[in-house]
């Protein structure tokens, strides 16, 4: 592998740690919200943060592009704050990513959340834990299957996200080029070798998380009642 | 409080000692009830007092959350921690007291009282149902309650583990001094456990007082006679 290659790889894992970080600490409260407000706006919050699933990458990264330009509202609020424009920064891209995979780090969260129900932390409360402390004490530790489960999806799904970055981030070596926009260059400049070692390297990754998840499924499935 | 068609209108004055027995067949607001008095249901309006403390008072805007009414519940289900095991379960109300020392001694004793002691270190979803209320209750007496609520703890379970439980409330209503509110629409419940019966029907208290009598003045004449055919003594 080349110096390029092992950089966009080290470039990939420092996007999917950041995401995976930012991701669970944005998801646990807005999947226990969806999960147990009966507020009107909780289908069109809901509608919005499965939008990604949908959406073609494009046009997400299309719109978030838009967004961080110099035009754009958060592209004139980083350039007032002396931040300058975070399209084509690393910033940028995790903005995009977390965008991108929101749904696959609130679903899990979320399933997990409304099959507990709100019986334990009833019974935390009869016991004297404030909401807060139940919800420490009882529904994380109760939800930890699927916040696991929200941890990998969301690391995986970084891990091969092309079009976002594409369109937020461009290609450029050392600054925004990640694994799958690496093996796009390869691709182009006919280099089908090097375009193979990454490929290969992303397939073989992305069906040990599969596996994974699988095995962990039926672990949780025998521990269960 | 109202919700569609249903409402609930209750005015209660229960001793401060033995088991008070809320009976009604289902839907009649038994449930609701206790979620009132536990500070669980939040559409309830009213005014809730247990010995002199004030927990509830609407016309005075004064409501006391449930993690501060030093209640002990006892759900139908059980509702275990399945992520603690048997020990922890109990001891988990304990880490939120402000002087948990007493309680914290007293522990073992409750263990011993209800017969969990080979049990502590078990998973709690490798429990019998008998032995998941047991703990359940223990869990909800560690705390040293000023009430146990109990609802409908023996519903889910078979006739062997019901009279299973029922002996373990017996030992509890001679052996601590908890009083217990408990709600049940079983007759051999009412007849083995209650020391007074509060019947409830369409969401009004249609008589309180001594079981039998209660029955009657409820119009339930057939019911008050199988409970006397029921009652030892």
């Amino acid at each position: 592998m080349s110096a390029a290659d092992l950089a966009a790889i080290g470039l990939t894992l420092q996007l999917a740690a950041a995401t995976t970080v930012v991701l669970l600490l944005l998801a646990l409260p807005l999947a226990w919200w969806l999960a147990s407000s009966s507020s009107r706006w909780r289908a069109p919050v809901s509608a919005l943060v499965t939008l990604p699933l949908v959406l073609p990458p494009t046009v997400l990264g299309f719109y978030l592009l838009v967004l961080m330009g110099p035009d754009g509202p958060l592209g004139r609020f980083t350039l007032s704050m002396g931040w300058g424009l975070l399209s084509f920064t690393f910033a940028g891209l995790l903005i995009g990513s977390v965008v991108y995979s929101l749904p696959f780090a609130v679903q899990p969260l979320r399933d997990a959340f409304e099959a507990m129900g709100r019986r334990p932390l009833e019974v935390a409360q009869t016991l004297g834990a404030t909401p807060l402390q139940a919800f420490r004490s009882v529904a994380l530790p109760l939800a930890r299957p699927g916040l696991v489960t929200a941890a990998i999806l969301s690391f995986a799904h970084t891990i091969g996200e092309f079009g976002v970055v594409l369109m937020i981030g461009g290609n450029i070596p050392g600054r925004t080029q990640v694994v799958s926009t690496q093996i796009y260059g390869h691709v182009e400049g006919m280099d089908y070798a090097a375009a193979h070692g990454l490929a290969a390297a992303l397939l073989v990754f992305s069906f040990l998380i599969l596996l994974g998840l699988a095995l962990l499924g039926r672990r949780r499935m025998r521990v269960l009642p | 409080m109202s919700r569609g068609d249903f409402s609930l209108a209750v005015d209660l004055c229960l001793p401060a000692s033995g088991i008070s027995v809320v009976f009604g067949p289902s839907g009649s607001g038994k449930t609701t009830l206790m979620r009132a008095i536990a500070g669980l249901e939040a559409a309830v309006r009213g005014r809730v007092s247990m010995a002199g403390q004030v927990w509830q008072d609407d016309a005075r805007g004064v409501q006391l959350p449930a993690w501060r009414r030093g209640i002990g519940y006892v759900f139908q289900e059980a509702s275990l921690f399945d992520h603690l095991d048997v020990a922890d379960n109990i001891a988990y109300g304990l880490r939120w007291l402000a002087d948990a020392g007493a309680a914290r001694a007293a522990v073992p004793g409750l263990h011993a009282l209800l017969g969990l002691e080979t049990l502590l270190r078990r998973r709690v979803d490798s429990l019998s149902g008998g032995e998941r209320q047991r703990v359940a209750i223990a869990r909800a007496l560690a705390v040293q309650p000023s009430l146990l609520l109990l609802d409908e703890p023996l519903a889910a379970l078979d006739f062997a583990r019901r009279d299973e439980i029922m002996g373990w409330l017996e030992t509890l209503r001679e052996r601590t001094g908890t009083p217990m509110i408990y709600v049940t629409h079983s007759l051999e419940e009412l007849a083995r456990l209650a020391d007074r019966a509060v019947v409830v029907v369409g969401g009004r208290v249609a008589a309180c007082g001594e079981p039998a009598q209660a029955l009657l003045e409820a119009g339930l004449g057939g019911a008050a006679e199988r409970l006397s055919r029921l009652r030892p003594g």
